[in-house]
Formats: structure tokens, C-alpha cells, sequence
């Protein structure tokens, strides 16, 4: 029995640890700024993306798909290890949490309009907590079987649009500057700069060597999807129309038939959606207790998990009770942070560890 | 990851805890026929089937007794190669002939059975005795001998009673342990095959037999299935379900990690793809592991018929899977949270239908679920004869009834007998069973939660599953973890020339079913029969 994670299961770990809030949140925010040119922000994103897989693809081969933090410990000290694992350890929770209350906020708006929303928060939790005890790799495995569904939801999603779509609604080309498009591919590059997951999945990668390629084929499935995505949604609605909702992905769902007798199929379309984020709440779940137990050097990392799920459930409930607060975090508060997070913090510390062993083998070389 | 409930039967034993045949001390046999008689008297007790025979012959010296147990042994067997060459037998005849002479003679020469062999302790005796051998003491000695005249009345091979097919072999496994291990050599002629034997239960002593071809069956997967058996402790093993539950990877799972059949081509079948038999005497129902979840809709059939109309009756089954999973949940919630989901003349029917009904739909489901499977209940217990007639008033007169009365709508109806219907159409009984149990829940969610609720549990339910293991197999390969080239024989049945290469799942490696077309003309002399 092989217990790590193929290649393929993990290029789709990362394209479900972004695609599913990405989809709900992205659309909006793009083309407030970009209107019909918002898919050339997910290009521009995706270059972006291209430069981050490469720095996390360098970082896992020079560490060798070692530990993170436990890495980061010896090529610095523990002391920089433990804090830069709080700093992290603190991200992660907080994106975990909000990954939920987005869920919980679409849940709450389309589907479940009377269900307490501790309900929902504690069934979510609990499933997430069931798919981390059985392990990343089952959780790996599984994820890709629900991701080849995409096979049978997307032919639907597309064939089922083709009367709506007016293409004169992405025309004039290139209408927006270039501060414009910086602006628009500011929230994408947040998003896939999640990429840097791959830092605490290295030691489950069955080839942590090609962590590089895997995070940039997730990051070209992820802006193929997406680019078709938004295209569609700007060719039905209009980008002012799209600017004015909170969900455009799934209106536009709700706008799928096929002839006369499949109509009203946007609830098929959730179904899939909450199948898919629930995955990415289990591994963004995973990779908070992979990362608390690299912080503090635990063994066993199971008897905190249900202390993680306690704070992640309460800041849920309590730090993003306000969905405009998510949403103002959405648009200019998580690129900062995860910026730092996900690429500053690591590349400098790989610069800083590939300096120290130049500095080494020169000291190695000169004669005392 | 270590399991969040572990109930496993593997935990190794303390060596005089393991073994399955411990009896009371075993005491050895004295010189004396008189002692040896009255003590196996006093440990089996005053029953009447068994027979204690003094061979009291004028001219054999010394004296001899028979003990054997009517009903086990075959009469004719011991009259004419037992009794008949005891007393009549020349060798025996001769004068001052020791009792261990006596004993070489009878064991070498005087005795015409196969199976004759010497026994030195009551515990052996007993054994012997229970198997349907005959025990033939002699005075003067320490030594007894046991002859294999085993014979007892047993079914004969007959069609299989839960897995027909209409076109393939009609024959199935008896209670009769030698018969299946018999249908299975008349099936796989090869060298390779091999057949372990194992008594387990501490009273019934039941014989267990592992079945599997060397070269083919992993080494990994035998090495865990005998470890497993060798640490069962119980006192009795009267079906394949005990052993099943004793063997299988975690108990806490609604779905069966092994195999049941009571077809020997289906196991011959089985075999060949590299799982390990297991044949259990008295019951026709053998097992097969280790065993993945598409395992289980498989047939028999599908092999014998076009892989074309194969195919679609896999995809109809794995459909009917689903729909018997999730139709009443899906109804459930669409009526209950979902009904913007239905087109709106669909939704105007279902709610005039709804309208004089008392219960809410979870309830409504429940009911006709639960009035079902005691129907389904009753059809298994119910004398044969009367049994069409209990199925109509059930069926359509209760359900006919329910509708007019407006206890339920027809729309319901419509749901739960379809779904039976489709939990009819897997092929393996016991994974239908499980759906049985799932259904329940499921709708208990969707109840609560509508598609939420299904949604959810779907996850835990496919998590679970792929977390689940069969003698170390992933019980969801080659979905989870995916290996394409695997899946010419899951969702359909491609034909036979294309599936060259036996699939690693079960096997030890990836060896070959067919050869190369290159190579078909120098295999075609292998298929030859062999010159006399």
C-alpha cells in the first residue's frame, strides 16, 4: 500500500485548495476593477502564479520535502522556526476560518435559510476533522475522484449556456491601464499564491523533487477553468450586472437548461460546489495541524485537533460574523498578508539558507 | 494514521492462547484395551451413536475393539474393509502374534482404506473419532490405529440458490468441505493451486480450507489472512459470517470487506485474479479476499456473455446503487428544502398529490421504508405456499390502500418501490444489505438538512470508504488511488482479448492472462494435450 501522495493527487490538492472560494469570490472583486477585460487579470495572475511555484518548487528540492519549520530550524535557529511557525500557524487558522464562513454565509443566503449557523459550522468541522484523521492521503485520493466529476459538470455548465452568451460583452479589448489590471490581479495572485500549501505537504509528496511542476500545473488547470469561467459570466450578465451580485458563478448556474426538460439545475451545480469545499476545508485544516505540530515540535498531532477546531469554530462565529468585514478582507486585506505569508517569509528564508551554506563552504575552503 | 476506533482481530496472542483445537489435557492410550475403553467411555459420555465394538474372534490374539461413531462413518466401508478383513484377514490369524505386530499388519497389510493412521493420545483419538474414522484398539498395546472411513449423508451438488445466472455453469458449493475443494480442482488444473487446511473452533473443530494459486496470490495478503485465522479464538465456526467477521479489517463499516459466494466459478474466478479462497465445511458459502467495493458488482455472468450487453448491465447496477442509496433522501429533501429544483408542473403534481397527506415527507418515507423491508422480512420466513399471496396483499393491496386512504401520496409509492427494485438489481446480496442501512440514514439527513445534509454525508461516506482497507488493498482501487489501467474491468467489462495483463490489485505482480499476438503461435503448443 502506497501511503504518499501521487504527483496528480497532489496537483489537485492545490487546485481544490483554491478553486472553490475562488470561484464565489474572485469574479466580483475582478471586475469591479477590469469589467470585460477581467480574464486578462487571471492571465497576469497566472504569470505571477508561474514565479511562486517555481520559488516553493526551489524550496521543497533544496530542503528535500523535509518538515517546513523543522527545515527552517536548522538552516536559522528554533527561535525563528517557532516564531515564523506562529506567524503561519495564526494564517492559517484565520484562513481556515474564513474559508468556512464564506461557506456558511453562501449556505446561509441560498440553501439552508433557517438552519442555525452553528449548525452548519460544527457539521462542516466535524467533516473536515473526519477527512484529517483519515489522513492526507486518503483525503488526496478521494479529492481526485470528486474533481473528475468536473467532467460530467462542466459540459453541462457550458453546453447549457450557449444561448446566453454574447461575446460583443468582452469587447473593447484592452480598454483598462495598467494600474487597473495591477489592481484586478492583485485579489487572483492572493489566491494562488496558496500554492505555498505545498510547503507542509512536501513530506507526504510521493516526488516532493517536483513540487515545482505540481504547483504550476494547479495553478494552469485553476486559470484555464477560471478564464472560461469569468469569460462566460461577462458574456451573459454584462460586467455591471456581475459588479452588483454577491454570487455571479452560481446566478449564472441558475441560468443553465438543456432543452426543455433539465431546468433549474444551479442546486446540481451547489451540490458539486460544497462537495469541492469541503476538501478545501480539510486541507487547509491539515495543514493548520501540520503546521502546529512542526510549531511545537509535537509528536502526535490528533489530540489538538479538536482545540484547533474550537478556535477556528469560534472565530468563525465571532471575527467574521459581519460578511462585509470578509468581504473587505477579500479585496484588500489578504493580499498584504498573504503575500508576506505564502512568498515573502519563505523565499527569504531560502535566500538567507543559501547564503549561509555559500558562506560555509567559503569558510570550508579558506585555510584557518 | 493510527484508526480513530480500532477493533482489530490480528492482535497477537500469547502462544498457549493461540490454536483453535485446544481440548482437555491430552492423556496418552495405557496397554490396557480394558482402561483405554472405559475411559473413552466416561469423556464422551453415554451417547447412543457411538459404537463400541469388541472383535471377539476365535482365532485372532489379542484382542481387539472397534469404536466408531454411526451416522459419520460409511457402513458399507467398515463392514467390508473394516470389520470383514479383521476377522477373516490370514495375517491375522497367525498364532502368538504381539499386539504391536498385530498393529504394523493391520496398519500395512490387513486394512484396504487409503487413510489409515496410528494414534497415540485420547486427544487424537477424539479427533479421529468426531472426523467419522474408525478407532481399532488392540489389547497389550499403547498404540491405536484410526482408518478414514468417514461417509455421511450430504446434499449433492445443486444450482446456487442466490447468484443464478442464465447462461454459465449451474453448479454451486455443498456443506461438504472435500466437495468444494473438489469443484475448485475440477476447475483450476494447475500445479500452482494449493488448498491449506485449518481447524478452527474449540468445540465444533470446524475445517477450514484456504484456497490460492502460488505465484499468483501475494505473499503479503496470505501471510495476513493465515495470521488472522491462526488468531481466532472461539469455540464454534458454524458459517462463513463467523469467520468473515472474525477476519475482516474494522467492524465499525456498514461495508463488507469480503466476499461471499456460493458459486465455484465465481471463486475459481476470484482465484485466478490473485484473491485468497477461503472454504468453510458446512456451509455452501465461501469467501473471497481480499475484496475492493466494485468487487461486489461484479457477476459471474459478466464474463459469459458479450462484453457490450456486460458493460451496460455494470452501469445499470452501479446506477441502481445509487439511486437505491439516494432516491428517497433526494425526494425528501427536494420536497422538504429543494422544491425551486423542480420544474413547475412536476412541482404542481407532486404537491396535489401532497396535499391530503398527514405526515411530513421524512416521516411519509420512513413509514413506507420500514412497511417494505417487514414485507421483504416476512417474504424470507413465510412458508413458500402462501407466500405470492402475502406479496400481493402487501404490495398492491397495502400500497393501493395507503394511496386512497391519504396516508401516503403516490408519488411515494412510485419512490420506494423503485428503489427496491434497484437494491434487487446488485448482484452481491450483502452490499445490497448495506444500502439498506445507509438509505435509512441518509434520509434521516436529508430530512434534517436537505441536500446539505446528503451532501455532507456523501463526504464522510466516501472518506470512510477510501479510508478502508481489505487485507491491506484499498477497498476503493483502482478509483482511490486511481490507476487507469486498471479500469477495463470496474464501470464496464472490456472483452476478454483486451484485458491481457491480471491488474495488480489483488495480485502479487502484474502477470499475464493472455500472450502477445507475436507470440500466440509458439504459445499455441502449450495448449496441447499432453502425449500419453
Amino acid at each position: 500500500m502506497d501511503s504518499k501522495i501521487s504527483s496528480w493527487n497532489a496537483v489537485l490538492l492545490i487546485f481544490n485548495a483554491i478553486v472553490p472560494t475562488a470561484f464565489i469570490v474572485l469574479p466580483t472583486i475582478i471586475v469591479t476593477y477590469l469589467d470585460q477585460d477581467s480574464p486578462w487579470a487571471v492571465l497576469f495572475a497566472y504569470a505571477t502564479g508561474i514565479g511562486m511555484a517555481v520559488i516553493i518548487g526551489l524550496i521543497i528540492k533544496h530542503n528535500e520535502g523535509a518538515p517546513f519549520l523543522e527545515w527552517v530550524s536548522k538552516v536559522s535557529s528554533p527561535v525563528v522556526s517557532t516564531l515564523l511557525g506562529l506567524v503561519l500557524l495564526q494564517y492559517y487558522l484565520d484562513a481556515s476560518s474564513s474559508i468556512l464562513r464564506e461557506f456558511v454565509n453562501f449556505l446561509k443566503d441560498n440553501v439552508l435559510f433557517q438552519t442555525p449557523i452553528l449548525v452548519i459550522i460544527v457539521i462542516s468541522l466535524l467533516i473536515a476533522a473526519y477527512m484529517v484523521h483519515q489522513g492526507i492521503t486518503t483525503l488526496s485520493q478521494v479529492n481526485s475522484m470528486i474533481f473528475m466529476l468536473y467532467f460530467i459538470v462542466l459540459p453541462i455548465y457550458w453546453f447549457g449556456l450557449k444561448n446566453y452568451l454574447d461575446i460583443h460583452r468582452l469587447l473593447p479589448v484592452f480598454d483598462h491601464s495598467y494600474r487597473e489590471l495591477l489592481l484586478g490581479s492583485m485579489t487572483p495572485v492572493t489566491w494562488y499564491s496558496e500554492v505555498a500549501i505545498l510547503l507542509f505537504l512536501a513530506p507526504y509528496l510521493k516526488n516532493p523533487k517536483h513540487a515545482g511542476r505540481i504547483g504550476h500545473r494547479a495553478l494552469l488547470i485553476i486559470t484555464v477553468l477560471m478564464t472560461m469561467n469569468l469569460s462566460e459570466m461577462i458574456m451573459i450578465f454584462g460586467s455591471n450586472y456581475i459588479k452588483a451580485t454577491s454570487y455571479p458563478g452560481f446566478i449564472s448556474l441558475s441560468v443553465v437548461h438543456i432543452g426543455n426538460f433539465l431546468e433549474n439545475l444551479d442546486i446540481l451545480f451547489i451540490s458539486y460546489w460544497m462537495l469541492s469545499i469541503y476538501f478545501k476545508l480539510g486541507i487547509f485544516l491539515f495543514v493548520t495541524l501540520e503546521c502546529f505540530k512542526q510549531t511545537f515540535r509535537v509528536k502526535e498531532k490528533e489530540p489538538y485537533l479538536i482545540g484547533i477546531l474550537m478556535v477556528i469554530c469560534a472565530e468563525c462565529l465571532y471575527t467574521w460574523k459581519d460578511p462585509s468585514k470578509l468581504t473587505a478582507l477579500n479585496a484588500e486585506g489578504r493580499f498584504p498578508i498573504m503575500m508576506l505569508v505564502n512568498l515573502i517569509l519563505p523565499t527569504l528564508i531560502y535566500l538567507y539558507s543559501l547564503m549561509a551554506g555559500k558562506i560555509k563552504s567559503r569558510r570550508k575552503e579558506t585555510p584557518s | 494514521m493510527k484508526p480513530l476506533f480500532s477493533f482489530s482481530n490480528t492482535k497477537k496472542k500469547p502462544k498457549h492462547e493461540q490454536g483453535n483445537t485446544s481440548v482437555p489435557s491430552s492423556r496418552a492410550l495405557t496397554h490396557s484395551l480394558a482402561f483405554n475403553l472405559q475411559h473413552l467411555r466416561d469423556t464422551i459420555g453415554q451417547s447412543s451413536d457411538v459404537i463400541f465394538r469388541r472383535v471377539n474372534e476365535p482365532g485372532i490374539k489379542p484382542e481387539v475393539a472397534l469404536v466408531y461413531i454411526s451416522g459419520l462413518v460409511n457402513q458399507d466401508t467398515l463392514n467390508q474393509d473394516v470389520l470383514l478383513t479383521l476377522t477373516k484377514h490370514p495375517a491375522l490369524q497367525e498364532p502368538d502374534l504381539s499386539p504391536e505386530s498385530m498393529l504394523a499388519k493391520m496398519k500395512d497389510e490387513v486394512l484396504a482404506i487409503g487413510k489409515v493412521s496410528e494414534c497415540k493420545t485420547f486427544e487424537v483419538l477424539h479427533a479421529m473419532l468426531f472426523e467419522g474414522h474408525t478407532i481399532i484398539l488392540i489389547d497389550g498395546t499403547n498404540h491405536a490405529l484410526s482408518a478414514d472411513t468417514a461417509g455421511w449423508e450430504k446434499r449433492s451438488i445443486s444450482e446456487p440458490s442466490s447468484q443464478g445466472v442464465t447462461r454459465g455453469p449451474k453448479e454451486s458449493f455443498t456443506e461438504d468441505l472435500r466437495t468444494g475443494t473438489s469443484l475448485m480442482r475440477r476447475r483450476i488444473k494447475s500445479a500452482d493451486l494449493r488448498i491449506e487446511e485449518y481447524k478452527i473452533g474449540q468445540r465444533t473443530h470446524t475445517d477450514i480450507a484456504l484456497v490460492y494459486l502460488k505465484g499468483i496470490a501475494s505473499n503479503k495478503v496470505l501471510g495476513e489472512i493465515r495470521e488472522r485465522l491462526n488468531a481466532i479464538n472461539t469455540d464454534a465456526i458454524l458459517e462463513s459470517n463467523y469467520i468473515e467477521e472474525l477476519i475482516q479489517d474494522g467492524s465499525l463499516t456498514p461495508f463488507p470487506t469480503i466476499q461471499n459466494t456460493e458459486r465455484p466459478d465465481a471463486l475459481a474466478g476470484g482465484v485466478l485474479e490473485g484473491q485468497v479462497g477461503i472454504l468453510i465445511d458446512g456451509t455452501p458459502f465461501a469467501l473471497l479476499a481480499p475484496s475492493t467495493f466494485f468487487s461486489f458488482f461484479q457477476s459471474s455472468e459478466d464474463y459469459y456473455q458479450r462484453f457490450d450487453i456486460s458493460s451496460f448491465l455494470r452501469m445499470i447496477r452501479f446506477t441502481s446503487f445509487f439511486v437505491s442509496m439516494m432516491l428517497p433522501a433526494l425526494y425528501i429533501a427536494i420536497t422538504t428544502f429543494h422544491q425551486e429544483m423542480l420544474p413547475t408542473t412536476l412541482l404542481v403534481s407532486l404537491a396535489a398529490q401532497r396535499e391530503g397527506v398527514p405526515f411530513p415527507a421524512l416521516i411519509e418515507a420512513l413509514m413506507m421504508e420500514l412497511t417494505f423491508d417487514v414485507l421483504r422480512e416476512a417474504g424470507v420466513r413465510m412458508p413458500r405456499a402462501i407466500g405470492p399471496a402475502i406479496s400481493i396483499v402487501g404490495a398492491l393491496v397495502l400500497g393501493q390502500a395507503a394511496v386512497q386512504a391519504g396516508l401516503v401520496s403516490a408519488a411515494m409509492v412510485i419512490v420506494v418501490s423503485f428503489t427496491a427494485i434497484c437494491n434487487l438489481v446488485i448482484p452481491a446480496q450483502v452490499i445490497a444489505n448495506s444500502i439498506r442501512l445507509i438509505r435509512f440514514l441518509m434520509m434521516l439527513i436529508a430530512g434534517f438538512l436537505g441536500l446539505f445534509g446528503m451532501m455532507s454525508f456523501l463526504i464522510v461516506l466516501l472518506i470512510h470508504m477510501a479510508g478502508l482497507r481489505s487485507f491491506g488493498v484499498p477497498y476503493l482501487s483502482p478509483v482511490a488511488p486511481l490507476t487507469f489501467r486498471y479500469w477495463k474491468d470496474i464501470f464496464i467489462r472490456a472483452p476478454h482479448s483486451m484485458m491481457k495483463i491480471r491488474p495488480q490489485i489483488f495480485a502479487a505482480e502484474e502477470a499475464r492472462r493472455q500472450s502477445s499476438p507475436s507470440s500466440k503461435h509458439a504459445n499455441s503448443s502449450h495448449h496441447k494435450q499432453p502425449e500419453r
